[in-house]
């Protein structure tokens, strides 16, 4: 095998294949990138088992050939190599040099016979989907998994695909963030996938906005490919919780807020909330929000915020870290907040949003300790 | 073990009247798990159970996530369980944290609060706990009981000749027993689990057990223990070591207790002596029941004297370490060597006599 190829494109093909590779493995060969040649350049992939990635890069190529090559290693080269072209040759199964410049390098390898194979899936039957509303879908619902891993179920998201549209959801028992956007009729059968968040954030990573990806599903994987580069994931096994059921439908308490007044709010009560719970009681009427914490050995703290409020008083307890981190993901200046009793669930919308999603989460309150 | 305890314990699951806490301690851990399943069954309403339901080990969790998760309400349901297992490894603020939960808890929560293995029993746990209740393992008298009802609840019946063959062959493994009343419930397919399928499933018939190889050699019974051999090393979970292992254990108790009756110790004292040295030896390997065991025992003490008893041990430990080594070309042809000589030391003494 021998190519030549420029110092950046060897970098974003390493940049993309990196974040598949493990840090730590037992098996030698998933530390390495398998660098193939194709008909247009040449290809790399990573592996972790659980996720593979490959991308195709442009590079001259003079001798047809593959090798795996210690991930890390290459990736720290590639970085401090000067703005020249690289010459990369192997020689035998296990020896490949780089040139670039003046520098010269040798690397120990692996066959690429010792590199596992990608999941078998076949695109012929696919769904097509457009990349930047795969990216919305994930990011404003991946951050609500859970990481326990006694319930692997709740640690995938949700993946809903209809014919008319699409749905993610996340939740770790606590809060919930559930997104749907419409999509044109594919003619693909409906399905319900349960993705790992690590595979579904190369997605986002991985594929410009405005690409139309490819999906495919194998016997107990999903593939995601565009012209030049593929993701491969282990699908999570078994039914996830009927999420419908737990999303109040009877909530009768509306509050709206304008987000970055309310954010602001939260994070000053945040201070002197106790460090273990980051419990702060919310107490609303008609027109105002009461803030007040209150941490024994600390002290105390309180604030106001104008809302637009409908119903009955309500006084109510949360985690204020739950409450800030949903509102990161709201996209619009305000946001409605909707309430039942103090022991119930609460939802956050956007309020006045112009987008054909649909947004919401889910919070669940924490007791009032008096 | 308090029977109260547990009355009380499985009593709140049948009436579904549940404590806000319970403490659930003592050395089986089988029992306690199987406790505690019940109690989630019980407490959570299955279609909310992944919302509802937190099962964390004391070690792995902090003092706030413990906090979040005991002051969350229930998510769209009447009631929200938090198990916390290894309770005694809560780092010091966790432990504050669920001491100041206990001081109030949550009427629409319930806590299970769950001790591993051999922990000794936290006293304020015990005493903060609506519902504590011990699972220390299940006695000889006990686990006949038990067998019959774990048939019941695996949705089949079983006779009283099978429980005690199973009993036998098996002893008071919870977790093997209960393995082997689930493939016999399979076999039987609805019908009681009578004798025969004993036989067939699990590989031993009456009168072929490791305790009757034990008094065929007691008794020096050398046709007998020969004819038995075979059949006691293909029965599941024994082998040339454990019979070895169980016939030690046999001498060892007769010589202790033929020493004790050479002090003067009455025969009728002998019974609870050996139980006694059971009780305090914990884990010895008797190969059976420990009630049967203790009965064959006082009856060997007249049988054999100390210098036999003497070159009995001797022999065992000899075929111990030839078990050991890799050269033996033949476990059975060991034993069976070993069960010859046994017998033959008291037929020396006959002979002597």
């Amino acid at each position: 095998m021998r190519f030549t190829i420029t110092r950046e494109k060897l970098q974003e093909g390493l940049a993309a294949v990196a974040a598949s590779i493990p840090a730590k493995t037992t098996l030698p060969v998933l530390a390495n990138i398998l660098v193939e040649t194709t008909e247009k350049g040449i290809r790399l992939s990573g592996t972790d088992l659980d996720i593979a990635v490959s991308t195709e890069i442009s590079a001259d190529v003079e001798t047809g050939g593959a090798i795996t090559i210690p991930a890390k290693k290459l990736s720290e080269i590639a970085r401090e190599l000067p703005p020249a072209p690289v010459r990369v040759a192997s020689s035998g199964e296990q020896r490949v040099t780089l040139d670039c410049g003046r520098a010269h390098f040798r690397l120990l390898g692996l066959p690429r016979d010792e590199f596992p194979s990608f999941p078998s899936i076949k695109f012929s039957e696919s769904w097509r989907v457009r990349s930047g509303e795969l990216q919305k879908l994930i990011s404003h619902t991946a951050f609500a998994v859970s990481t326990e891993e006694s319930r692997p179920i709740l640690n995938g998201v949700l993946w809903e695909l209809r014919p008319d549209m699409m749905r993610m959801v996340a939740t770790n028992g606590h809060r919930l963030a559930k997104m749907q956007v419409p999509i044109k009729s594919s003619g693909m059968p409906s399905a319900d996938l349960i993705v790992p968040p690590k595979a579904l954030e190369q997605i986002r990573r991985l594929f410009p906005a405005d690409e139309e990806l490819e999906i495919a599903r194998g016997e107990n994987h999903l593939g995601f490919r565009s012209p030049f580069t593929a993701v491969y994931t282990r699908l999570i096994e078994g039914p996830y919780p009927n999420y419908e059921q737990v999303i109040p439908k009877d909530n009768d308490k509306v509050a709206i807020a304008d987000k970055a007044a309310l954010t602001s709010a939260l994070k000053r009560m945040s201070v002197i909330a106790s460090d273990q719970t980051h419990r702060i009681r919310m107490s609303f009427n008609a027109g105002m929000a009461k803030f007040s914490v209150q941490t024994p050995d600390l002290g105390d703290a309180q604030d106001e915020l104008a809302v637009r409020f409908t119903g009955d008083p309500l006084d109510i307890g949360f985690n204020a870290s739950y409450l800030l981190e949903i509102l990161r993901f709201i996209p619009t200046d305000e946001v409605r907040m909707t309430f039942r009793a103090p022991e119930r669930a609460a939802t956050l919308e956007p309020e006045q949003w112009s987008d054909p999603a649909q947004y919401l989460c889910l919070v669940m309150p924490l007791r009032l300790v008096d | 073990m308090s029977v109260a305890e547990q009355r009380a314990f499985f009593k709140s699951i049948r009436d579904r009247q549940f404590a806000p806490v319970y403490y659930v301690h003592g050395e089986d851990d089988y029992l306690k798990e199987d406790a505690v399943k019940q109690l989630v069954a019980a407490v959570v309403d299955p279609a909310t159970r992944d919302f509802n339901l937190e099962i964390r080990r004391g070690n792995e969790i902090d003092a706030g996530t413990l906090a979040s998760l005991l002051d969350t309400p229930p998510m769209m349901a009447d009631r929200r369980m938090v198990v916390v297992r290894d309770v005694a490894s809560l780092k010091k603020d966790a432990r504050a944290a669920l001491d100041r939960y206990l001081a109030r808890p949550s009427a629409d929560t319930v806590v299970a609060l769950v001790t591993t293995g051999e922990a000794k029993a936290d006293k304020k746990l015990e005493s903060a706990a609506g519902i504590s209740v011990c699972f220390d393992p299940l006695g000889d008298d006990r686990v006949p009981k038990w067998i019959e009802h774990q048939a019941k609840e695996l949705g089949t019946t079983i006779g009283e000749r099978a429980v005690a063959l199973l009993h036998e062959t098996v002893g008071n493994d919870l977790p093997a027993l209960h393995a082997e009343l689930d493939k016999l419930a399979s076999y039987a397919t609805g019908r009681e689990i009578d004798e025969s399928a004993v036989t067939a499933i699990v590989g031993v018939r009456h009168g072929e057990t490791l305790g009757d190889l034990l008094d065929a050699v007691l008794d020096r019974d050398a046709a007998r223990a020969i004819e038995l051999l075979p059949h006691v090393l293909e029965q599941p979970k024994t082998n040339a070591v454990t019979v070895t292992m169980a016939l030690a254990t046999q001498m060892l108790a007769v010589a202790w207790a033929r020493a004790l009756r050479d002090r003067g110790t009455p025969m009728g004292q002998m019974y609870n002596e050996l139980f006694g040295l059971l009780k305090e030896s914990g884990g010895a390997f008797t190969g059976r029941s420990w009630g049967d065991a203790v009965k064959a025992w006082t009856r060997g003490v007249e049988r054999w004297t100390t210098p036999q008893l003497d070159r009995a041990l001797s022999l065992l430990l000899a075929t111990d370490c030839a078990l050991k080594e890799s050269r033996l070309s033949s476990d059975e042809q060991a034993l069976a060597t070993l069960v010859l000589s046994l017998c033959g030391l008291a037929s020396q003494r006959s002979a002597a006599a």
